[in-house]
């Protein structure tokens, strides 16, 4: 057999392929101990007929057919095998390159075969990367902070006989109309009075109303016109006027509890507020060096992603969207959502929604394929113990019958996809150390991994081709 | 008799194939021949050294759903026919016996 291959853009290979005669004959010769045992010929029985008598049954046109396409299959995949090819989609097939459409015995067989293969991945010097990790710190502030919200959250209200300032509370029996139509109507309304930038975040139902109700005392009655905003929530009463009456019968001051030991006891598990500050500092300081880690994991990435070129073959993006928009599918259906519905709600249809995630999912293809040429030229191998422990670890917890755990511990798809994934996971582990000079963990590589698809190492299994005669 | 007026048509079949295999050629004759005139008839056609040649009647058969009907009635039968088994000389072979069909 002789292979001539002709790399073209975007990953893809032309391989010229010749059979020789003697192997030409081997595929008439396999197409034939195939067929004999399927064409049912009077005076034989099954399998037991000679060739020259299958041909004739058959026709020597679709006897060299069924040959031919044998011969393509077998050239094909040892072509792929002896030129250590990895294919990620099913091959075009060109028999009829030299005028022949199919081959005759005992005269060379030649076709060509176009493939997407796994894209080549030239690594550069990952060595000289380097990612300083973000600083961990955690300030005072940050911690009074924590404990400003505690106190704020046990705040007690005290009334108070003086004009109601901000932060105060006012009970209050009040009535309001918009548009001549009575639309509130009730007693001893709390309201809370907040500075005009606290009040826009708390999204109010009465927005300015609060500026109105500094300076009242128990006993005033205030009548306001409250002009809508136009972006109002409630469309029917967007630019319209709010006319308020208001009897105010309490104002009611906000007491926050002072930091002592009895405070810290009634909110939370701690004794002392010493206890307390270190607690939140401690929970701040983890919390942050998660997020750290994880932002040091993805700087990693993508200092050696940006710094690879990879042709990548679009079928691998397709594959990518499709697999994004299954997701997608998956997680609205899961909120008994329709998908479609969704699609005509934002006005776009499914071909738009890809082209929007193409970016993202190019990105997220070149990364898998990046981190595992990486894995290759670290030589990271995950062993089957490695691949079990990490079934024990997801399956731990979830009440899986013994049968379901043994056919997922055994399927191969599963093995194979989270194989790649630990590989992948490692890589990232590795590339930190050498970007950082630090070790994260597990927990932080998953993160910024999860999105990659599994392409780098689904080419073990290729699909085989037909001739296109 | 002509030749071709004696080889009907060669007998393709999983024991002629075997037999073909030991230098025996079988064919369907006319039954009005025999076995000198197939004799010369093959070696005419194929060019061979005919060594032996044994001829049989195939008897005809019932035919028709259950072969034998209520009352013994007959519900028809195929032709019989003469089969000639013919050995060639040793070294010897009929080329495309299997392609004339």
């Amino acid at each position: 057999m002789n292979v001539e291959v002709t790399r073209l853009p975007e990953s893809r290979v032309t391989l010229a392929i010749e059979l020789t005669p003697e192997e030409v004959d081997g595929a008439l010769d396999r197409t034939y101990r195939q067929l004999v045992h399927r064409v049912n010929i009077p005076g034989f029985r099954k399998g037991k007929a000679p060739r020259p008598v299958v041909e004739r049954m058959l026709g020597p046109e679709s006897f060299l057919h069924e040959a031919t396409d044998e011969a393509v299959r077998w050239g094909y995949r040892k072509a792929i095998d002896q030129e250590n090819l990895s294919p990620i989609d099913t091959a075009d097939i060109n028999t009829s390159g030299d005028g022949h459409e199919h081959l005759h015995p005992g005269e060379p067989f030649h076709f060509e075969a176009t493939v997407a293969v796994r894209p080549a991945v030239e690594l550069p010097d990952y060595h000289t990367i380097s990612v300083t990790p973000p600083a961990v710190e955690v300030s005072d502030d940050d911690v009074e902070g924590l404990v400003t919200e505690l106190r704020e959250r046990a705040a007690t209200l005290e009334p108070v006989l003086r004009p109601a300032q901000l932060g105060d509370s006012v009970t209050m029996n009040v009535a309001a109309r918009v548009g001549g139509e009575e639309v509130i109507n009730e007693e001893e309304a709390d309201f809370p009075v907040q500075s005009p930038e606290d009040e826009a975040a708390a999204n109010p139902v009465f927005p300015g109303l609060s500026e109105e109700m500094v300076g009242v005392r128990p006993g005033d009655i205030k009548e306001i016109a409250l002009p809508l905003p136009e972006d109002y929530p409630r469309e029917e009463w967007a630019g319209k006027t709010m006319f308020l009456r208001a009897l105010v019968k309490e104002v009611k001051r906000t007491v926050l509890p002072e930091v002592d030991d009895d405070f810290v006891q009634s909110v939370s598990n701690f004794e002392t507020t010493d206890q307390l500050r270190e607690a939140l500092r401690d929970n701040i300081e983890a919390e942050r060096q998660l997020q750290a880690n994880e932002q040091l994991v993805r700087d990693s990435v993508d200092a050696l992603t940006s710094r690879t070129f990879v042709d990548i073959p679009p079928v691998l993006i397709e594959e990518e969207l499709d697999r994004m928009v299954k997701d997608l599918q998956q997680a609205f259906e899961q909120q008994g959502m329709a998908f479609d519905l969704y699609l005509s709600a934002t006005g776009k249809t499914e071909e738009e929604m890809r082209n929007e995630l193409r970016e993202g999912a190019t990105e997220n293809v070149k990364q898998s394929l990046v981190l595992g040429a990486l894995a290759d030229a670290e030589d990271i191998e995950i062993s089957n113990r490695d691949v079990d422990q990490e079934i024990d670890a997801l399956l731990r917890g979830l009440r899986t019958g013994s049968a379901e755990r043994r056919r997922i511990r055994n399927d191969t798809d599963i093995r194979s996809g989270l194989r790649s994934r630990l590989r992948r996971q490692r890589a990232v582990r590795r590339l930190v150390e050498i970007a950082s000079g630090e070790s994260v963990p597990d927990a932080a590589t998953d993160a910024a991994e999860a999105e990659a698809p599994d392409v780098a190492d689904e080419a073990s299994e290729a699909p085989t081709p037909t001739a296109a005669t | 008799m002509q030749t071709y007026e004696v080889l009907m048509r060669p007998v393709v079949s999983e024991k002629s194939t075997d037999l073909a295999h030991d230098n025996k050629y079988t064919f369907e004759v006319s039954p009005r021949s025999n076995k000198i005139e197939i004799r010369r008839a093959v070696e005419d056609r194929y060019g061979v050294h005919v060594t032996g040649v044994r001829v049989m009647t195939m008897p005809a058969k019932q035919k028709g759903a259950g072969f034998v009907g209520i009352n013994k009635r007959r519900r028809g039968l195929t032709t019989s026919w003469k089969k000639a088994v013919v050995t060639v000389a040793p070294g010897e072979r009929i080329e495309d016996f299997f392609g004339a069909v």
